[in-house]
C-alpha cells in the first residue's frame, strides 16, 4: 500500500516539476520521428519516397502503394521508433535521467559531467533496451499464437480484438516497466555493466506494481489515441481517409514522447526514494 | 592519382544518387496515380450515395474523376531509362490506363460512346508491351464501336484480337478467358443486326479458330473450354457428326481429369442435342430431362428444358412443351438469353392451344422482363399478327398503337442497345401499318442518321422512298434512294434502286 502511495507521490512530483531541459533529449527523438512521419505523409513526392520509402520497402513491397502505406504505417513507425530508442535513446534517455537526477540534487542540469555520465551509460542502456525489445517481440508473437485465437473464439469480432489488444498492451507495459530501472541505475552512481543491468532488472521486478501504476497513469491517453490505428487500420483506411491513420500516429507520437519523459521522471524519483529508504 | 580516383568516386556516387532519384521519382509517381484513382473511387461512392440509377450528369462527373490521372500524368510517365524505370512506367501506365477505361465505361453508360472510343484508343496508345491493358482497351473499343453501330469495324477488331491474344489457361473451370467468347460475340452481333449472310461465315471462322487453338495442345481446362465451344458451334452449324467427335473427345478428357467433372451436365446436354439433330427425338428428350433433373443448378438445365420443349412442340406434345417452358420460366434467376426465347415460344404454343389470353399476357410481359432480347423485339408484332390472322382489324390497330408505345419506351430506356436499330425498324413498320406516313418517314430519317450502316436501314430507306413517292414527295424519295446507293453497296435491291433513280432522272430531263 505504501509503495502505491509512493508511486502516486512520484507521479505528482514528476508532473509538477516538468522541465524543458530534462525533456529535451526526448524531444530530439520526437523530432526524428516527426521527420520520418512527414516523409511518410509525402510518399507522393520524390523526397518523401527517398526519405521514408526505403523503410516501408524493407517491411513489404506493397507498403509502397496507396492507400496500403497507411495500413502499414503503424508497424513501420513502431520499427523506426524502436531503432531511434535503441541507437539514439540509449544515450538521450540516460542524458535526460542524469539531468532529472542533477536537478533533484540541486546540481546544474547541463554540465559536461552529465553528458559524460550519459555516454558511460550507453552500453548498459542499449543492452537493456535490446533485451526488453526482444522480450516484447516474443510477447507479440505469443499473443498472436494464443490469446488472439482464444479471445477471438470466446468473444468474436471487434470485442475479441479489443480484449486481446488490452491484454497484450498490459503485459507489454509490465515487461517495459521491468527494464526502466536499467538506464536509471546506469546514470545513478557509477555501477559496473552487470551491476547496472542485473540490478536494474531486479529492481524492476521488485517494484513492478508501482512502476506499472506509473506507466498506466501516464500512458492511457496515448494508448487511447493509438488504439484505433492499431485495432482498426483497415476500417479507417477504407471507410474514412487513409491519412486519418497517420494523423492518429502523429498525435500518439507526440503524446508518447511526453509520456516517456514523465514515466522516466517518476520512476527515477521512485528509485531515489527506494535508495533513501534503504540508506 | 588521388584526384582522379576521388573524382571517379564522386561520379559513381552521383550516378547512384541520380539512379536512385529516378527510381524514387517513379515510385512517387505511381503512388500519386494510385492516390488519384482512390480519390476517384471515393468521389464515385459519394456521388452514388442514395442514387439507385444516377443520371447522365452524375455519371459524367464520375467519369471526370476517373479521367483525372490521364490529365495529370503524361506519357512516358517516368523520365529516365533502365529496367527499374521501365517497370515503374509499366505500373503507372496500368494504373492510369485502368482509370481511363473506368471513365470509358461511364461514358458509355451516359450514352457517349464517342468518348468511350476516344478513351479506349488513348489507353491502347499507352499500353505498350502490357498485353493485359492492351486487351482491355481493345474490348472497350469493341464495346464503343458496337454502341456507335460501327459493327463491321468492331468485327474486324475482334478478329484481329483473336490473332493477337492467345487465350490464357484459367486456374479453374469457373473462370474463362474472355477472348474465347469473341467468336460467339461476332456471331451474336451479326445475328442481332440482322446480318444473316455473315452468320455462316462467322461460324466457319469460329470453328477454324477453335481448331487452331486445339492444335497447340492447350492445358486440360483450356482444352475442355475450347472443345465445348467448338462442339456447340458445330451443332449450330448442323454438323452433328463433327460435333459428336468433339463431345466424345471432351468426354474422354473429363474421364482422364478429375477437376473437369463439373463439365458432365454440358456433355450430357450436347449429346442430347446431337441426338436431336440426328432426329432420335425420344433419346434426346430423355437426355434433356436427365440434365434438368440431375443437374438442376447447372445453366445447361435451362438449355435442356428449352430444347426439350422445342422437341415436344415438334412432336405435337403441346402439354409437354408448355410444362417445360413454364418449368424454365419458374427457375430462380432466369437465364437472360434463354428465358425470353422460352417465354415467346410458350406464348406461341398457348395461342395454338386456344389460350390466347394466357399467350397475350406472356407476350406483353416480355418487353418489360427482357427488354434486351430478340423476343422483346418480336413480341408486340406477334400480338398484331394474331389479331390480323383472326380478322380482328380494330384489335390489330390497337395492338399496333401499343407496339409503337412499347418500342418508343424501349428506345428511351437504352439508347445504346444493339436492338435500337431493330426497334426503330419495327416502329417504322408499325407507323406504316397505321398509315401514319409522316411519322414513318421521320423514323426513316432518324434511322438514316443514327443507324447508318445497318442492313435494315437500307431497307427502311427503300420502303421510305416508296412511301415518299406515293405521297408525291419526290425530293425525299430521291434523297433516300441516293443514300442507299452511296452508303449501302451491299444492299440486295441496289439494281432496282439504280434503275428507279435513272428513270427519275430521265423524267426530269424530259420535263
Amino acid at each position: 500500500m505504501g509503495e502505491i502511495r509512493n508511486a502516486r507521490a512520484c507521479v505528482r512530483e514528476a508532473w509538477r516539476q516538468f522541465r524543458w531541459t530534462e525533456y529535451r533529449p526526448f524531444g530530439w527523438i520526437l523530432l526524428a520521428e516527426l521527420v520520418f512521419l512527414f516523409f511518410a505523409f509525402n510518399l507522393g513526392t520524390t523526397w518523401g519516397m527517398a526519405g521514408a520509402g526505403w523503410i516501408f520497402n524493407a517491411i513489404d513491397d506493397s507498403a509502397l502503394h496507396y492507400p496500403a502505406s497507411y495500413l502499414f504505417l503503424a508497424s513501420v513507425y513502431a520499427r523506426v521508433e524502436a531503432f531511434l530508442f535503441a541507437v539514439a535513446g540509449s544515450f538521450l534517455i540516460p542524458l535526460s535521467l542524469a539531468r532529472i537526477g542533477a536537478s533533484a540534487s540541486g546540481a546544474p542540469a547541463t554540465s559536461p559531467e552529465i553528458s559524460r555520465r550519459a555516454a558511460r551509460a550507453y552500453p548498459v542502456a542499449l543492452a537493456g533496451y535490446l533485451l526488453s525489445f526482444g522480450l516484447l517481440l516474443a510477447w507479440e508473437f505469443l499473443v498472436s499464437a494464443g490469446p488472439r485465437h482464444w479471445f477471438g473464439a470466446l468473444l468474436g469480432g471487434l470485442r475479441g480484438d479489443i480484449v486481446t489488444w488490452l491484454f497484450g498492451v498490459l503485459v507489454a507495459c509490465a515487461i517495459a516497466a521491468i527494464f526502466f530501472y536499467v538506464p536509471i541505475r546506469a546514470v545513478d552512481g557509477d555501477p559496473t555493466f552487470p551491476n547496472a543491468l542485473g540490478g536494474g532488472i531486479r529492481e524492476g521486478i521488485r517494484s513492478l506494481v508501482p512502476t506499472l501504476l506509473i506507466v498506466l497513469t501516464f500512458a492511457w491517453a496515448s494508448l487511447l489515441v493509438l488504439a484505433p490505428a492499431q485495432l482498426l487500420p483497415g476500417l479507417l483506411v477504407t471507410r474514412f481517409r487513409p491519412e486519418l491513420n497517420g494523423v492518429l500516429i502523429v498525435i500518439a507520437a507526440v503524446l508518447n514522447s511526453f509520456v516517456n519523459y514523465f514515466i522516466y521522471s517518476a520512476t527515477m524519483r521512485l528509485h531515489r526514494l527506494h535508495r533513501q529508504e534503504a540508506a | 592519382m588521388r584526384t582522379v580516383s576521388s573524382r571517379a568516386l564522386t561520379g559513381a556516387a552521383l550516378l547512384v544518387l541520380v539512379g536512385g532519384c529516378t527510381s524514387f521519382e517513379g515510385l512517387a509517381t505511381r503512388y500519386r496515380a494510385e492516390r488519384m484513382v482512390w480519390q476517384a473511387q471515393r468521389e464515385e461512392q459519394r456521388l452514388r450515395i442514395g442514387t439507385t440509377r444516377p443520371d447522365s450528369a452524375v455519371i459524367l462527373r464520375i467519369r471526370e474523376a476517373y479521367q483525372k490521372p490521364r490529365r495529370t500524368f503524361a506519357p512516358p510517365f517516368v523520365p529516365g531509362a533502365g529496367r527499374d524505370v521501365d517497370r515503374m512506367r509499366h505500373d503507372v501506365a496500368r494504373i492510369v490506363g485502368m482509370s481511363e477505361l473506368t471513365a470509358a465505361r461511364y461514358a458509355l453508360t451516359a450514352g457517349r460512346a464517342d468518348l468511350t472510343l476516344e478513351s479506349a484508343r488513348w489507353v491502347s496508345s499507352i499500353a505498350g508491351s502490357d498485353t493485359s491493358l492492351q486487351r482491355q482497351s481493345d474490348f472497350a473499343t469493341v464495346t464503343a464501336m458496337r454502341a456507335l453501330r460501327r459493327y463491321e469495324e468492331a468485327v474486324d477488331l475482334m478478329r484481329s484480337m483473336l490473332d493477337r491474344y492467345p487465350p490464357i489457361a484459367p486456374p479453374s473451370l469457373e473462370q474463362e478467358d474472355p477472348i474465347l467468347g469473341v467468336p460467339d460475340a461476332i456471331l451474336e452481333l451479326h445475328e442481332a443486326t440482322d446480318n444473316a449472310a455473315s452468320v455462316s461465315n462467322d461460324q466457319a471462322f469460329a470453328v477454324a479458330y477453335y481448331r487452331r487453338l486445339l492444335s497447340r495442345t492447350p492445358s486440360p481446362i483450356l482444352e475442355s473450354q475450347v472443345r465445348a465451344r467448338l462442339s456447340r458451334t458445330l451443332l449450330e452449324m448442323g454438323d452433328a457428326s463433327a460435333a459428336f467427335q468433339e463431345v466424345t473427345a471432351l468426354q474422354q478428357l473429363v474421364l482422364r481429369t478429375q477437376s473437369l467433372r463439373s463439365l458432365e451436365p454440358q456433355i450430357l446436354y450436347t449429346q442430347a442435342r446431337i441426338r436431336g439433330i440426328q432426329k432420335d427425338y425420344a433419346s434426346a428428350l430423355q437426355m434433356y430431362d436427365a440434365v434438368a433433373k440431375s443437374y438442376p443448378s447447372s445453366p445447361f438445365a435451362a438449355r435442356g428444358l428449352l430444347d426439350a420443349a422445342v422437341i415436344s412442340e415438334r412432336a405435337n406434345d403441346r402439354e409437354g412443351a408448355v410444362r417445360r417452358y413454364r418449368a424454365l420460366m419458374e427457375r430462380p434467376k432466369p437465364d437472360p438469353e434463354i428465358a425470353p426465347v422460352a417465354a415467346f415460344r410458350l406464348a406461341m404454343v398457348e395461342d395454338l392451344r386456344g389460350n390466347w389470353e394466357a399467350a397475350k399476357q406472356v407476350l406483353e410481359t416480355i418487353p418489360v422482363q427482357f427488354p434486351k432480347s430478340r423476343a422483346a423485339v418480336e413480341a408486340p408484332f406477334a400480338i398484331v399478327s394474331h389479331y390480323t390472322r383472326t380478322g380482328q382489324a380494330s384489335a390489330a390497330k390497337g395492338a399496333l398503337v401499343r407496339a409503337v408505345d412499347t418500342y418508343r419506351s424501349m428506345i428511351a430506356q437504352d439508347t445504346s442497345s444493339v436492338y435500337t436499330t431493330v426497334y426503330r425498324w419495327n416502329l417504322f413498320r408499325a407507323y406504316a401499318a397505321l398509315e401514319r406516313w409522316s411519322d414513318a418517314m421521320a423514323t426513316v430519317d432518324v434511322m438514316a442518321e443514327r443507324d447508318k450502316g445497318a442492313p435494315v436501314t437500307a431497307e427502311a430507306l427503300f420502303q421510305g422512298a416508296r412511301i415518299a413517292n406515293a405521297k408525291e414527295d419526290n425530293a425525299r424519295a430521291d434523297r433516300y434512294l441516293r443514300l442507299i446507293v452511296a452508303e449501302y453497296p451491299k444492299y440486295p435491291g441496289l439494281p432496282v434502286v439504280r434503275k428507279a433513280l435513272e428513270e427519275r432522272e430521265k423524267a426530269v430531263r424530259k420535263k
